[in-house]
């Protein structure tokens, strides 16, 4: 008997984190809401084990990240994609304020994106950041090292260069 | 955010990606209750389809496989059979459903990997035949080679069934037969051996590391095994040791995993 208690805490105290984190990862607020809920649901299938990991909330971003890679190839193949995921979602639009940064997000490479988000959102070490995305220390800081720079070109901030990465 | 220690308070990035929560906050989200619901129905779904493909293998041991036969002769292709599967995804293959020349550019020493186009030699690597239980799949096999140091030995198999039932049940079966296979002789090797392993959302992946006699060759060996729908994709490696270091890191990434099957499928 899964423990639907648990798991309705843990949702409920995390989905907006993860939310965040995909709709900064996608630039996209109808497929980070989609994305969202399709990781906690298949959580939610594997909740005897995933509640035992160190950190399920790790799990669940990976998971709806891998699922948002794997929608972004197949999107490459329009017929495809259809015939997958069926016609896409009418996605909210971001908010006045919001529309530069989601429109330069969208502009930096995927990998890049995810190491900033997942170092300057989430909050992960670079060694912890390596860990999620399986890639040496040295490619995390280049990936976030380039990535700050690209987005401080795209909205004219020199600020978004000065920090350096953490460890 | 689970740990700001590894910021400043004032690290200008995270502000400006925090200002992102106007937006998130007005985007609704299903309540728990939804999201246990949609989990459940895909459990209940896989339940279902799994057990039909073990209870089509018992009629088909009565007889009544040829009834089915009969019916595919007569030009009904299996998936469109009325069942609680008929709403699952059926995919064919792509032209080319192999990882393409650059799709893996560098693994530890080794250089990036080739599609030979010729079928692997030997079909059967440690105890694993991808083969042997892929009743009723459609099968294509290709070796993948690399040319920088040439010793690694690289395959991947692409196999489709009729329906994703099959296909998981096969999945589960590989899975089956790593985890069973025997060390081989003691005498000869000492192994280590990792997994089968989880890889979410849809792959596992199992490892061998041998101390080889000269006899015994290659001495690591990984296989990943990942499925989507009624397409499976299994991907093997061999080389002298885990060319990620110490046997900690894997060849077949969750990345390259989903990847294979995007090719295959796409």
């Amino acid at each position: 008997m899964k423990d639907a208690e648990g798991f309705d805490a843990f949702y409920t105290a995390t989905n907006r984190r993860v939310l965040h984190q995909m709709y900064a990862m996608t630039s996209n607020l109808a497929d980070a809401q989609e994305l969202t809920q399709e990781a906690y649901s298949r959580a939610w299938q594997r909740w005897g084990a995933v509640s035992t990991y160190d950190d399920p909330e790790a799990w669940v971003r990976t998971v709806a990240w891998r699922l948002a890679a794997s929608r972004w190839r197949k999107a490459r193949n329009g017929v495809a994609a259809m015939l997958r995921h069926g016609p896409p979602e009418h996605a909210p639009e971001p908010s006045v304020d919001n529309v530069a940064l989601v429109a330069a997000l969208k502009e930096i490479p995927e990998a890049q994106r995810r190491v900033i988000v997942l170092h300057h959102l989430t909050g992960l070490s670079v060694a912890e950041v390596a860990h999620e995305v399986a890639a040496p220390e040295g490619t995390v800081k280049a990936r976030l090292s380039r990535g700050r720079a690209a987005l401080a070109a795209l909205l004219s901030d020199a600020t978004l260069t000065e920090v350096s990465p953490h460890a | 955010m689970r740990n700001q220690s590894a910021l400043p308070d004032n690290d200008p990035v995270q502000m400006t990606l925090v200002s992102l929560r106007s937006d998130v906050e007005r985007t609704p989200l299903a309540d728990s209750l939804s999201v246990r619901r949609r989990g459940e129905a895909r459990s209940r779904h896989q339940a279902v389809a799994g057990a039909l493909v073990i209870a089509a293998l018992v009629a088909g041991a009565f007889g009544v496989a040829d009834l089915r036969g009969h019916q595919r002769h007569s030009g009904i292709p299996a998936h469109q059979s009325p069942s609680p599967t008929a709403s699952v995804a059926i995919f064919t293959l792509a032209a080319n459903p192999f990882l393409r020349d650059g799709d893996i550019t560098a693994i530890g020493p080794y250089g990036e990997l080739l599609d030979s186009g010729t079928e692997p030699q030997n079909k059967v690597q440690q105890c694993i035949d991808v083969s042997a239980s892929a009743t009723g799949a459609s099968i294509r096999s290709t070796t993948l080679y690399e040319k920088k140091l040439g010793e690694v030995q690289a395959a991947e198999h692409v196999l489709r069934f009729d329906s994703a039932a099959e296909a998981e049940q096969y999945w589960a079966r590989l899975s089956s037969a790593a985890d069973a296979c025997g060390h081989g002789n003691p005498a000869e090797v000492t192994t280590n051996d990792r997994g089968p392993e989880e890889v979410p959302p849809d792959s596992y992946r199992w490892s061998r590391l041998s101390t080889p006699t000269a006899a015994a060759g290659i001495g690591y060996y990984e296989l990943g095994a990942t499925h989507h729908a009624n397409v499976v994709v299994v991907l093997e490696w061999s080389s002298m040791g885990n060319p990620t270091g110490d046997n900690a890191g894997w060849v077949w990434d969750a990345d390259r995993l989903q990847l294979a099957v995007d090719r295959a499928i796409t």
